[in-house]
């Protein structure tokens, strides 16, 4: 279980004070580590051989920035000098995972009894027995649809009946 | 009961409390929209409705339509729907 966002969290070893945990890094970054292998760009060669070039140096000269190319893009998991497992570390680490795992499923538990205490229904013991009860009959659906029906033609029919004025003239009378 | 066996029934679905679908069968096979719509109406029941208007609480969840039927029930905090044939009559 290594951990591969290395870029990211490169000080993360320095504040954990050395010591190994899920966040150290199983492959060392080789390109900020070994300081000898420096990336050389091609113009540099070309300058550089511009004035004595015979024709196989050039040729050794391209062959060695391919090299050199190649080497700081490739880790090469051997020659670092990494930290090694041992068995018993495994296990402890297997120890260690397990308990952050347990408790992120105890707190995802009261996330789940949340979700329930939100839901209209009882929880029932048997539940074949309920859904497998009688539907709604024929006579109740349909005294249900029609009062629908009803009701909805009757909200649809809601009108003003205009028959006085809507503004009043309010107290004229007094000043009379 | 994981798999339901309801006379009448044409498919089924057993939903998660969260409404992930568990398992489905015949009419309802993978039919995570059904699961969907189903499971946000009961908790849409539920924020409609003011249990002290109501005796008891609910234990079954029916949407009726002229030749089918949806029935909804919770139990073991599974939810389990079953598409049921209404009979003509």
């Amino acid at each position: 279980m290594g951990c591969c966002w290395s870029l990211l969290c490169k000080d993360d070893n320095s504040s954990q004070n050395g010591e190994p945990n899920e966040r150290t890094h199983l492959l060392v970054d080789p390109i900020s580590n070994n300081i000898h292998i420096q990336r050389v760009s091609s113009e540099n060669l070309l300058s550089r051989n511009s004035n004595d070039a015979p024709k196989k140096t050039d040729e050794q000269s391209a062959l060695t920035r391919i090299l050199q190319e190649t080497a700081t893009n490739v880790i090469d998991v051997a020659a670092i000098d990494s930290h090694n497992l041992q068995q018993q570390e495994y296990i402890e680490r297997v120890k260690m995972y397990n308990i952050k795992i347990n408790q992120v499923l105890a707190g995802n538990k009261g996330a789940l009894a949340n979700s329930l205490k939100s839901c209209l229904l009882e929880d029932v013991p048997q539940p074949e027995k309920i859904l497998s009860g009688d539907l709604l009959n024929r006579e109740d659906r349909h005294l249900m649809t029609s009062s629908l029906l009803a009701a909805v033609s009757a909200i649809n029919d809601i009108r003003v009946d205009h028959k006085e004025d809507l503004v009043v003239p309010f107290g004229l009378g007094l000043n009379s | 009961m994981d798999r339901p066996n309801i006379q009448g029934q044409i498919g089924y679905l057993t939903l998660n409390s969260e409404g992930a679908v568990l398992a489905s069968e015949g009419d309802l096979k993978n039919d995570e929209k059904t699961a969907g719509i189903l499971h946000g109406l009961i908790t849409l029941a539920h924020n409609r409705l003011d249990p002290k208007a109501f005796d008891k609480g609910f234990k079954r969840l029916t949407v009726t339509y002229e030749d089918h039927a949806y029935v909804v029930c919770l139990s073991n905090r599974k939810i389990h729907i079953v598409k049921r044939q209404v009979q003509a009559t």
